[in-house]
């Protein structure tokens, strides 16, 4: 009789695929969190006294970094907030247009920018001596360019949210647009109207809230991005308070080594709430990208 | 909602500049001889920034540096991401891995880079061409995975088994079935990780410890020295590729990257 | 003389749950078997094992008298079809139905020789740019079984192939399988869950239910035997011709 053994992988070539990913996407994660860990306690690192929690009291008594967390959530969600208004505005509104010809193209092209082309771009338009101070120079509303409202480098981070509206705008007009084609939203909102809805109760009760929901997943996700984005808060935030992933750098530059500690609890604090949120958004029945078949 | 025809297409108009516009005003930037406030428009255009920083200066090998990077990594990442999201979306697993893919993916690049910039000296790798390479696939490989783990149904497993009945090996399952049938995804995967490697700075910079200059640093550095002028230049050449290749097939393009 | 497929001791579980327990099976050259068996008996598993696709727990099976387990996929001439024509959606017919003989390498006269007396015989001419999209379920499943028969298999084993199509088109495609079946000398394995395809299809017929294959030598001894469905759908058929006459 032969007993079927419990192995690992089926064949060779499934081991090769499974441990190609367990080193490239699983392995560095665990890796990287070990040595921030690490590093935090101070068992290892150039400054380190042997094992303590010294660097994470100071780190969790620090009022930057509380505000750097309240501040990294604060323009993520500012962000979402602000695309999905203007995006579901955009599909559904200019959704024959946008289809086609040169607004179908038009809408596509904030996607070829990468972050710090459009945080570069943000700078030269919102600055005091950009474009937008210049023609109201011109137009005289202001007399001189330090007059011009603080659009960059300032405590509201407008600069940082307009410059991420930007970019996830198009990317979510054009995402609703397939989504109103997928779920069939064009018949469903006949079905509402022969019911005697009106075109605002279509809107209000069938199609916001079916796109909401299915575009849910896609939305944390993209909240996600925002908040450990780099270019944008690095070129147009200012000082304090400043977004975590730009406060981790800084803190692991800075000529002092004495922060690098900080910068690790720092990374390792960012990373748990990602890890966290995900976790979340796995559970959530909205979450559908294929995982069980 | 009431609107007539005409302010209708007036709105359209709007949109059309508005999303047009940066592309217009980076050009206009790159070409300007001087445009200092409070001018509206530049003083004069000039195309000798293009020549000599594309001819002589370090900008033409920034491109190429970017160029070979970014070929690198979306070559690897697309072909090992579709064989191993194969692997990984037959397994009893499958759905323990698709999961795990989601974090390196979305967890900031910078900060991945950070933790992880230990690992990279002690392999000696920091700073240079290959590492870089190494940095990015950490995160354009995962979000292969994703992209391919929709690909591997029930279906193709049956076609795949039919494949091996009808006498064909390993090598030619892949060769003249897999591979043709996932042409169209092959393609989106290979243009999105592209651009994942084409646009990326913050990890580039610090796994390639400011030393691999790709074009996005070149940007950095130029803003650095208010020199806008030239990050203009350098910004138009990260983003006109992209925008060419929208041009002529907008499908690319458009896939969530996070 | 070799025997096509043979199988012996054939056992499989999955988990706690006996699918094929100890099975026994031979194949006839040239002689189509069919096997009934209602979904979920473990028909699909059974054929799967017979083709090498999946290991038995126990138990080998023998393709021409070797071992399948030992020859490589490419060697071992036992085709399986899905219920689904599973059409390569990226080839045109021409190409689906010489797909087999490129993996073979044959020479292109030949491919295109042999390919095309195919689509002749499979009454498809004219047909041979055409995508998969664009044919009906026949038409499909017509090349399914020509993709198959061009590699000139041993065996065929046929999982519910007309289980998808429509009651005009299934019966055309049975006359059709028979057809094909005396042309090209098929040996087959023929499964169904449809009591009257069963005995249309079939040489011979078995049952699969718990585990266990019941084989019966002819048609007349599978309606003869005691207990089948095949009472069942006479007694139906009597009670209607009953009521018509009262």
């Amino acid at each position: 009789m032969r007993i079927s053994e419990q192995k690992l992988f089926n064949n060779k070539a499934e081991g090769i695929g499974i441990l190609l990913f367990l080193v490239l996407a699983v392995l560095p994660l665990v890796l990287g969190i070990i040595y921030a860990l690490l590093y935090s306690l101070g068992v290892i690192g150039l400054v380190s006294d042997g094992f303590t929690f010294a660097y994470w009291q100071r780190a969790l008594s620090d009022a930057e970094f509380w505000l750097s967390i309240g501040y990294t959530f604060y323009i993520a969600l500012a962000t979402i907030g602000l695309t999905i208004i203007l995006s579901l505005f955009l599909s559904l509104y200019f959704r024959k247009e946008l289809r086609h010809g040169l607004p179908g193209f038009a809408i596509y092209v904030p996607l070829a920018f990468p972050a710090i082309v459009v945080a570069f771009l943000f700078f030269q338009l919102l600055s005091q001596s950009g474009l937008f101070a210049r023609i109201a120079f011109q137009l005289r509303l202001i007399a001189d360019s330090s007059v011009f409202p603080e659009l960059v480098n300032d405590p509201f981070g407008i600069g940082i949210i307009g410059a991420h509206t930007f970019m996830a705008t198009p990317f979510f007009t054009l995402y609703f647009m397939n989504l109103y084609r997928q779920a069939n939203l064009k018949e469903f909102r006949q079905v509402a109207e022969s019911l005697g809805a009106s075109a605002f109760e279509q809107l209000r009760r069938i199609v916001v809230p079916v796109l909401l929901k299915r575009a849910f997943p896609t939305l944390t996700l993209y909240t996600i991005f925002v908040m450990g984005s780099y270019e944008i808060p690095l070129i147009l935030g200012r000082q304090t308070p400043q977004m975590m992933s730009v406060l981790v750098i800084r803190k692991l530059r800075r000529f002092s080594l004495s922060t690098i500690p900080e910068a690790y609890i720092t990374a390792i604090v960012f990373i748990a709430i990602i890890i966290a949120l995900l976790t979340v958004l796995f559970k959530s029945k909205n979450f559908s990208y294929d995982l069980d078949r | 909602m009431i609107s007539t025809g005409r302010a209708r297409t007036f709105w359209v108009k709007v949109l059309i500049i508005t999303l047009l516009f940066p592309v217009a005003y980076l050009l206009m930037l790159s070409l300007a001889t001087q445009w200092i406030f409070p001018s509206v428009l530049p003083a004069s255009l000039t195309l000798d920034r293009w020549s000599t920083l594309l001819g002589a200066s370090n900008l033409f090998g920034s491109l190429l540096l970017s160029l070979g990077i970014a070929l690198s990594v979306a070559t690897i990442s697309t072909f090992a991401g579709f064989f191993s999201s194969k692997h990984l979306a037959y397994h009893p697993q499958r759905s323990l891995w698709i999961r795990l893919s989601y974090f390196p993916f979305v967890l900031s690049p910078v900060i991945y880079a950070a933790v992880l910039y230990f690992y990279f000296i002690k392999l000696d790798l920091a700073g240079s061409f290959v590492g870089v390479i190494l940095g990015q696939l950490l995160i354009a490989y995962p979000y292969s995975v994703i992209l391919f783990s929709g690909f591997w149904s029930e279906r193709i497993q049956q076609i795949e088994k039919l494949t091996q009945t009808l006498g064909g090996s390993r090598w030619q399952i892949y060769r003249r079935v897999l591979l043709p049938m996932a042409q169209g995804l092959l393609l989106v995967c290979f243009f999105q990780t592209f651009l994942i490697s084409w646009f990326e700075y913050g990890l580039t910079t610090i796994i390639g410890v400011g030393k691999v200059q790709t074009l996005t640093l070149k940007v950095f550095q130029y803003i650095n020295e208010a020199n806008f002028y030239n990050a203009a230049l350098a910004s138009s050449l990260l983003v006109l590729p992209p925008i060419i290749l929208l041009f002529f097939n907008r499908k690319y393009l458009f896939r969530q990257r996070w | 003389m070799v025997t096509p497929l043979k199988a012996e001791h054939i056992s499989k579980s999955y988990g706690s749950e006996q699918v094929l327990d100890d099975l026994h099976l031979q194949l006839y050259s040239g002689e189509t078997l069919s096997i009934l068996g209602r979904s979920g008996c473990g028909k699909t598993t059974l054929l799967k094992i017979l083709a090498g696709l999946e290991p038995a727990d126990q138990g080998k099976v023998l393709v021409n008298d070797i071992d399948i387990q030992s020859l490589s996929p490419q060697a071992r001439e036992v085709v399986y079809l899905y219920q689904e024509a599973l059409l390569f959606p990226h080839l045109n017919v021409f190409e689906n139905i010489a797909f087999g003989l490129r993996l073979r390498n044959r020479s292109e006269e030949e491919i295109k020789e042999h390919t095309l007396t195919m689509i002749d015989r499979l009454g498809l001419n004219g047909m041979n740019e055409k995508m998969p999209h664009q044919l009906s379920g026949g038409q499909q499943q017509r090349v399914s079984f020509g993709r198959a028969l061009i590699t000139n298999p041993s065996v065929l084993l046929l999982d519910e192939p007309f289980g998808s199509l429509d009651a005009d088109t299934r019966s055309n495609m049975q006359q059709f399988f028979k057809n094909i079946a005396k042309q090209f000398d098929i040996t087959a394995i023929f499964v169904t869950h449809n009591v009257k395809e069963a005995m249309l299809m079939g040489n011979r017929i078995a049952t699969l239910a718990n585990g266990s294959l019941s084989v019966f030598d002819s048609i007349d001894a599978f309606i003869n035997s005691s207990n089948n469905v095949v009472q069942e759908e006479i007694a139906f058929w009597e009670s209607v011709q009953a009521r018509r006459s009262n």
